[in-house]
């Protein structure tokens, strides 16, 4: 038997070594979806959950359409900043993703992140006037994308589970509106021995400050973030702030809130919630088609209620900014003419349509939602929003410079979602304090970015951030 | 040896070292001067432009009181687990050194088995465990008539239940450095003692503890260095909740990275570098213990 030397060893390696690489060479990692007779590849990435199926379906079918291999790829959207991140340092960005990168307009177009697109006629006809505006999803008058979801949305309305509402003797098509009635709810839920609500108040607090955010405009706080409408000034210490989280304080108290929702995220927690583990939980009207992709037979048991409110009576009236756009063609696109036809086909009936049966962001056009293949928990849920979330004012929009100061605004922690975690679990003693010194923060924060644009050349000041005309209640310079 | 032979084997060495310095080089080295460079800039890494900021970063770091709470609770931790990962490895070892022990083997492969499993699914799966309304311990608790404990969600109780399981985790990496120092005490030393009349407890006072003395310092010092390393852990934990309680300084580092909205990767730099500072002075303790470990055993020869 002939003995093998460490020469010979090393040379059957390097051997080895090339044949592999050949071989792999062969092979596609393009993943997702092909078709026989396209010609070259159009990556697609986004974060929507519920349209995982949808899109995969969408992205065979597209592929003889574009003549290209359209390959969809889903990432969980806590990770998807990071891997575009990622894929922009290393130019491998995909030809259509979506919008999670957080960064302004104008930040994505001076860093090469965007590719303008061209929509054709029919699909423009089909979008609101208001969809496209100067400075969010456009920039000098070049398209870079469309909003394909209602901006008339909520992250706060009340899932409930029918089950166990009516095991605890509830209604669960009569979902209390107010404070008192809706812990007198989960008291009864309790005494049933039905864990009552949760919350997806832990990871990094967003989905708590996106909700606490929400649940202070119902309660009153005439502003959005913090940031009041008609004076420009930020006030997270107002009133209705401190009501709402006492209110979450009192409902953690009393032991009403789920053990353990201190540190759910938001998939932690609707997963309980889906499972049938709780019998209450405030998401977005995104947790119907979310709890169904997580457990299918929920979506039976699923009933909803509109955001609360302090007392009986008050108008659950929210406010949100335009939408920006859904998606994305990249700069580095090889191919941004059938990027552009794959983002125009989202408006295609067909995917509208798959669109409006998944159960997510509503669609632009609300009016398609009454009429589709959706459970009656998402219609009434996106019933009302379309009487009661409006159109905010936006100082981008007055005066588009501001997406300059936008884009050297830092982050200020702790944040409204923190400080709810802070006080539910004792770390903050005096609530209104905190609040006081989040306003003081952000105010500090917004002058050093003004300082900084405006030393840039922007032509930008804190009165853009003023809307002395603002009225509660109604759509603020929406298009006639 | 011929001038030409030794340069052809030193090629070869230089050859066969290239995959190891152009790795380390990419995957270390360069990481460490770019981290120092951003720094000094500010950038969100979305964008190409860079500017240059000087110390401004490193002031904004100083002055962020979060900084200073994820400094103290890295430092906590540390002092958390240090002394049982090193005491209770050294008493678990000495059994396990037992030749009279039966399934030894099993044994130690037994409290290894942890070190090897993914130290982020042991995250995942132990938020299972530990879950206040349905783990198997709450479960268990309230069946005994007791309540639920949020062992992760409240804010004195989840530093040291992280503590706990990373101290569980890698029980097997410093029980087999105690192992390799037991082995080193020649077995005759505790024959003749034994001979003369010694008990256990004056075998392990007058020939384990002195013989052990500079691994001690070894294994003190690297066990430190490592309790700096717990990111995967205690991300998939309590990424660094409730209210900041387990925020270790590499979360804060990542929460400035890539968590904020428009990241900071000049503030998260400064960050890092700091921290840098402070896992090279524990470097520079542990070269010493090294140092002092290899005197020691001269001494004891």
């Amino acid at each position: 038997m002939t003995e093998m030397t460490r020469r010979s060893l090393l040379g059957a390696s390097v051997l080895a070594a090339i044949g592999a690489a050949t071989g792999c060479s062969g092979s596609s990692t393009q993943s997702g979806s092909t078709s026989g007779g396209a010609t070259g590849t159009l990556d697609w990435w986004d974060h929507f959950s519920s349209f995982k199926r949808l899109n995969d379906d969408w992205a065979k079918t597209q592929s003889p359409a574009l003549k290209t291999n359209v390959g969809h790829t889903y990432y969980d959207a806590s990770k998807a900043t990071q891997a575009f991140q990622l894929a922009h340092q290393a130019n491998k960005m995909p030809d259509v993703y979506s919008n999670v990168i957080g960064l302004p307009l104008p930040a994505l177009v001076s860093g090469k992140w965007v590719h303008e697109v061209t929509i054709p006629a029919d699909v423009k006809s089909k979008l609101p006037k208001d969809a496209f505006t100067e400075g969010i999803t456009q920039l000098d008058g070049k398209l870079y994308g469309f909003p394909m979801f209602s901006f008339r949305q909520s992250s706060t309305l009340v899932w409930v589970n029918k089950d166990h509402w009516s095991k605890a003797g509830l209604d669960p098509n009569n979902v209390p509106k107010d404070y008192a009635a809706f812990k007198d709810a989960l008291g009864k839920l309790k005494s049933a021995g039905i864990q009552p609500l949760t919350l997806a108040i832990g990871a990094d607090g967003g989905r708590i400050r996106d909700q606490v955010d929400d649940m202070a405009q119902a309660a009153g706080f005439p502003g959005y973030q913090g940031l009041q409408f008609t004076t420009g000034e930020y006030a997270y210490h107002h009133d209705a702030y401190v009501g709402v989280i006492e209110f979450l304080k009192q409902l953690n108290d009393d032991k009403l809130i789920m053990p353990g929702s201190n540190n759910f995220g938001v998939v932690d927690a609707r997963t309980r919630y889906a499972s049938g583990a709780v019998g209450t939980f405030i998401d977005g009207i995104w947790c119907a088609g979310g709890s169904k992709a997580l457990a299918p037979t929920i979506v039976d048991k699923l009933a909803s209620g509109q955001i609360l409110v302090p007392t009986s009576g008050t108008d659950p009236w929210c406010y949100r900014g335009r939408p920006a756009a859904t998606y994305f063609v990249s700069a580095d696109s090889k191919n941004p003419d059938a990027a552009g036809q794959l983002i125009a086909s989202f408006m295609s009936d067909d995917y509208q349509k798959g669109m409006v049966e998944a159960m997510d962001q509503p669609p632009l056009n609300l009016d398609q939602v009454a009429s589709a293949n959706v459970v009656d928990a998402y219609k009434k849920g996106v019933e009302y929003c379309k009487e009661n979330v409006f159109l905010m004012p936006q100082a981008i929009v007055k005066n588009p410079a501001i997406a300059r100061v936008d884009a050297l605004r830092k982050p200020v922690t702790p944040h409204v979602g923190n400080i709810v975690q802070g006080y539910l679990g004792g770390s903050i003693k005096d609530l209104k304090a905190e609040l006081k010194k989040l306003s003081d923060a952000t105010t500090a924060d917004r002058a050093q970015a003004l300082t900084k644009a405006k030393a840039a050349g922007a032509k930008v000041s804190e009165s853009d951030y003023v809307f002395a005309d603002w009225k509660p209640g109604q759509d603020y310079g929406a298009a006639k | 040896m011929t001038s030409r032979s030794v340069r052809f084997r030193t090629t070869w060495i230089w050859i066969f070292l290239v995959p190891t310095v152009v790795l380390y080089g990419v995957y270390t080295i360069y990481p460490i001067i770019a981290s120092y460079w951003y720094s000094l800039v500010e950038w969100n890494g979305f964008d190409s432009g860079q500017k240059f900021v000087g110390l401004s970063n490193y002031r904004a770091v100083f002055a962020d009181p979060l900084f200073w709470n994820s400094f103290k609770v890295t430092l906590f931790f540390m002092l958390l687990v240090v002394p049982a990962r090193v005491l209770l490895t050294l008493l678990l070892a000495m059994v396990l050194n037992s030749p009279k022990l039966p399934l030894i083997g099993l044994l130690r492969s037994a409290f290894f088995i942890p070190v090897v499993t993914t130290t982020a699914i042991i995250g995942v799966v132990m938020r299972f465990i530990l879950d206040p309304a349905s783990g198997p311990i709450s479960t268990a608790l309230m069946k005994l008539g007791f309540g639920g404990v949020d062992f992760l969600g409240d804010q004195h109780l989840a530093l040291p239940t992280a503590a706990v399981l990373y101290v569980w985790k890698f029980f097997g990496v410093t029980m087999i450095y105690w192992l390799a120092a037991l082995q080193t005490i020649p077995y005759e030393l505790y024959e003749a003692a034994r001979i003369d009349g010694a008990g256990t407890g004056q075998l392990f006072r007058h020939i384990t503890l002195p013989m052990l003395k500079p691994f001690l310092i070894i294994i003190t010092v690297l066990t430190v260095e490592e309790t700096f390393h717990n990111f995967d852990l205690m991300y998939t934990l309590t990424g660094g909740g409730p209210y900041f309680h387990t925020e270790i300084i590499e979360i804060y580092i990542y929460r400035w990275a890539f968590a904020a909205s428009i990241p900071q990767l000049g503030h998260a730099s400064a960050a890092a570098v700091i921290f840098g500072l402070l896992v090279a002075v524990v470097g520079a303790l542990q070269l010493w213990g090294v140092y002092a470990g290899r005197r020691l055993r001269g001494d004891q020869r």
